[in-house]
């Protein structure tokens, strides 16, 4: 296996982000699982850069690091109760919350590779020459084709925000 | 035209000229600025400021034109213990009328003023120099005899009235004082005139009864 | 008033004079240039003799035309490399962006130290003071003064708290502060890095200086700069909002996302002397205030400083920063600043292109940093002139006036576009950009003037 510069990029940002992605289950402190997430984030658009996606990577950037790792760090600060630990290790029913963790994880690992290989794209020769991606072009994509789900989307995420803007916003009623 | 006034960031605007105009003034004319280049340029302090005392003297000597008796009264009064006098004996070993040490710690000086208010001769009072930066805490912080005194001229540069007061109460004193010795002499030597009459008159009583 | 006292007692011992021998401030400065051009002269014929002609020949060229000066030198030393020294292809191109990068490094260091006295200098003269002025001439040598002083400073970090984070800050904020300097369209053909997708990288890069300012805050275990980065993160995404709009208007008429042809679209002037500048049409101007007031929120300058509020959070998240960590947040603050700036201008301002053809003759770049610098001395002016705000003034004006402005630059960019400009551009696209100055930002004054002031926390 012979090893250019690019492979080796590759492999650095796979690494980052694999790393990233395994401290976040593994670290104890939330906010630091926060901004090790943001890492990882950081290395998936990396990976898009290196693909030669630059709007992309720069979206997964600016989205994901930008808003999605800093909402994650202020719910995590804002929604943080000393008192709300409760037990955390053992107590009762511990083998059976492993089991289902590991249940979920393995069912969702399980959805996602499935449509991964399903898809084909495995197996698609890579061209030799570059992909130029043409940003217009995307842009007719979305707006041309996609429409109803960006919409859809919008929507939902609009209402999940109102939503737990209500639950969260609690307010006292004065007196009078 | 007063509704244009009232549109929203015209007030930051006018506020932008202003600033604008103190920036472009302060170039044209320098007396727009209020600080000094302090080194070079000092402000006049006010009279009634003060930090640290120091021992007035007159003439030109400060050695022995220093006004103070060694009367060890501020070094009594000083509540905290800054003040340290120790007073001159002449040739004989008798104690003389001036201090062969004084010294003030300024680092336990507060500023009180209190020295200045007992002393019987005016000669202790409140400077405004502010410059003492000095390179230790202990013996530098000490003041000696040399240091502290300075000249009536300088007490008059920087309080001109206070000066011209504590003068004209010390020619007064000088006056009556005069005018008491001249008076006692007076009354001596009309007492020894007096005397010498009756002596010169007393002898004879005798001799003629 | 200015009334000199001498003291009446000789001067004690070892007080001596701390003001600079400035009196020629004219020869001062000739001497300086002149040990500059020889120096300059002495070295590049030091070095020619490697390669005998090329570099001399590349400056006396650049000094010719100056309008491409630097790629001219950045040639030059590229062929003195590899004539002189035989250097090979992967190591050249190393040295290609290597020369670039350094070069852009050293201008913007030698802004920054340059803009740290100048701020100071003129926030003095807006207040009626002098301004430091001891250091070297007219003071100019304060920031060598400041580097050394925040060199030999204690480093403090924080008890109880993350000290790998807390080193790693600093660097967070600055090195994307750096990378957007290499985006910048400095001249033609002057673009360090020519990235398609600038614009958007531009907002990538601002996007995770919100991570890096969480970072000194919550690693700082201080109440006060957990605040302040708290503070600064909503702001930051408060006001990138507005931003991204105008800027978006931008790439809507430019139809482009690079910062480079976004320059290019603006060249030529309408009859003759009005620049085809952004900033001269309806939508542009109002975009360009609103790009403006956001980069002042998003580099956080005054008025909108208050994740560093002292009345009420010491510093922010730079509480427990000392000596050089301070320092390179300083850094990080400015070259922001520069950077936003820059792009300020390279998509409203014409970028390198000059106001009128008649002054043509000056270089492009020099343009560029001349709009640059304006634009720089314009947020010092800004921040000697006005009051800090409050924070729930501060969202609320970003939220209630600028994003629904921005919606309406937007508007009124593809109005324009569909109008093709001219007088019936104008008369559409003016009243729906200033709407919502004049229906909005009353109401919201009005608004904040009548509200009832309460206090959630404090009527326990």
């Amino acid at each position: 296996m012979n090893l250019t510069a690019s492979g080796l990029l590759f492999f650095a940002f796979a690494v980052l982000t694999l790393g990233a992605g395994t401290a976040v289950a593994l670290v104890r402190e939330p906010v630091r699982a926060a901004l090790v997430g943001a890492l990882c984030f950081v290395g998936v658009g990396l990976l898009y850069l290196w693909l030669g996606a630059e709007f992309l990577g720069f979206i997964q950037w600016l989205v994901y690091v930008g808003a999605v790792a800093v909402l994650i760090v202020f719910v995590i600060l804002l929604t943080r109760r000393e008192d709300a630990g409760g037990e955390t290790e053992g107590g009762r029913f511990a083998g059976l919350r492993v089991l289902g963790g590991l249940g979920v994880a393995l069912a969702l690992f399980g959805a996602l590779a499935a449509a991964v290989l399903g898809s084909g794209s495995l197996y698609r020769e890579v061209p030799e020459e570059p992909m130029v991606l043409e940003i217009a072009a995307l842009g007719r994509e979305l707006v041309a084709g996609a429409v109803p789900p960006l919409i859809l989307v919008g929507v939902v995420l609009t209402v999940a925000l109102v939503g737990g803007v209500t639950l969260a916003l609690v307010e006292r009623k004065p007196d009078a | 035209m007063r509704k244009l006034k009232q549109l929203p960031g015209v007030g930051l605007l006018k506020g932008m000229l202003v600033t604008g105009r103190n920036f472009f003034g302060s170039y044209r004319n320098p007396r727009r600025l209020v600080t000094v280049s302090y080194p070079e340029q000092r402000l006049l302090l006010p009279e009634s400021s003060r930090n640290f005392p120091f021992l007035v003297y007159d003439g030109n000597d400060s050695v022995e034109g220093l006004r103070c008796v060694a009367c060890k009264t501020c070094e009594r009064e000083c509540p905290s213990g800054a003040i340290r006098i120790v007073q001159a004996r002449d040739e004989n070993g008798r104690p003389a009328k001036h201090p062969e040490r004084f010294e003030i710690g300024i680092d336990a000086c507060m500023g009180c003023q209190i020295c200045a208010e007992v002393c019987p001769f005016d000669a202790i009072k409140m400077d405004s120099d502010y410059e003492h930066a000095a390179t230790g805490r202990t013996r530098p912080m000490v003041h000696n005899k040399l240091r502290l005194a300075k000249s009536n001229t300088y007490y008059h540069r920087i309080k001109p009235r206070e000066a011209a007061e504590v003068d004209a109460r010390l020619e007064m004193e000088r006056f009556r004082k005069e005018e008491a010795r001249r008076k006692r002499e007076e009354a001596a030597r009309m007492k020894k005139e007096a005397a010498a009459k009756a002596a010169a008159a007393k002898p004879e009583a005798p001799e003629n009864s | 008033m200015a009334v000199t006292i001498p003291s009446d007692a000789a001067p004690p011992p070892g007080r001596t004079s701390l003001a600079f021998p400035a009196r020629r401030p004219g020869l001062t400065l000739a001497a300086a240039a002149g040990v500059l051009v020889v120096g300059t002269t002495l070295l590049v014929l030091l070095l020619d003799r490697k390669a005998p002609g090329i570099l001399t020949g590349a400056v006396v060229e650049a000094l010719a035309h100056p309008a491409t000066a630097p790629l001219i030198l950045k040639a030059g030393v590229l062929g003195w490399l590899a004539e002189g020294w035989g250097l090979g292809e992967p190591w050249l191109g190393l040295a290609s962006i290597s020369l670039s990068l350094f070069t852009i490094v050293a201008v913007f260091m030698g802004l920054f130290a340059l803009t740290s006295i100048v701020e100071r200098k003129v926030l003095a003269r807006i207040q009626n003071r002098y301004g430091p002025n001891r250091a070297g001439l007219w003071g100019l040598l304060q920031p060598v003064a400041d580097g050394i002083k925040m060199l030999t400073k204690e480093d403090i970090v924080p008890a109880g708290g993350d000290r790998w984070m807390h080193l790693l800050a600093p660097v967070m904020l600055a090195v994307p502060a750096f990378l957007v300097l290499a985006l910048l369209p400095y001249g033609p053909g002057m673009t360090v890095v020519e990235l398609g997708v600038g614009i958007l990288f531009f907002f990538a890069l601002g996007a995770s200086a919100e991570v890096a300012v969480f970072m000194a805050g919550w690693s700082s275990n201080n109440k006060y700069s957990l605040l302040g980065a708290m503070r600064a993160i909503a702001q930051m995404i408060s006001y990138e909002m507005p931003l991204l709009l105008a800027a978006l208007a931008v790439v809507m008429l430019a139809g482009t996302l690079s910062p480079t042809l976004m320059v290019e679209a603006q060249a030529g002037h309408a009859f003759g002397f009005v620049p085809q500048w952004f900033v001269f049409t309806p939508w542009g101007l109002v975009g360009f205030v609103l790009f403006f007031i956001a980069a002042l929120a998003e580099s956080n300058r005054s008025p909108f400083d208050l994740p560093e509020g002292e009345s009420e959070l010491v510093a922010g998240h730079m509480t427990e920063y000392s000596g050089f960590r301070y320092a390179v947040f300083f850094l990080a603050e400015y070259i922001g600043l520069f950077g936003i700036c820059g792009f300020a201008v390279a998509l409203f301002l014409g970028g390198w292109h000059a106001p009128l053809p008649v002054l043509d003759f000056i270089p492009g770049y020099l343009w560029f940093f001349l709009k640059l610098y304006g634009l720089v001395l314009l947020a010092i002016w800004i921040r000697g002139t006005m009051p800090r705000v409050r924070i729930d003034q501060l969202l609320a004006f970003s939220w209630l006036f600028l994003i629904p402005t921005g919606f309406c630059v937007l508007a009124g960019a593809a109005l324009w576009h569909f109008t093709g400009g001219g007088w019936l551009g104008w008369l559409v696209v003016t009243p729906v950009v200033t709407a919502p100055y004049f229906l909005l930002l009353p109401r919201l004054q009005s608004a904040e003037a009548n509200a009832l002031r309460t206090y959630r926390f404090s009527e326990e």
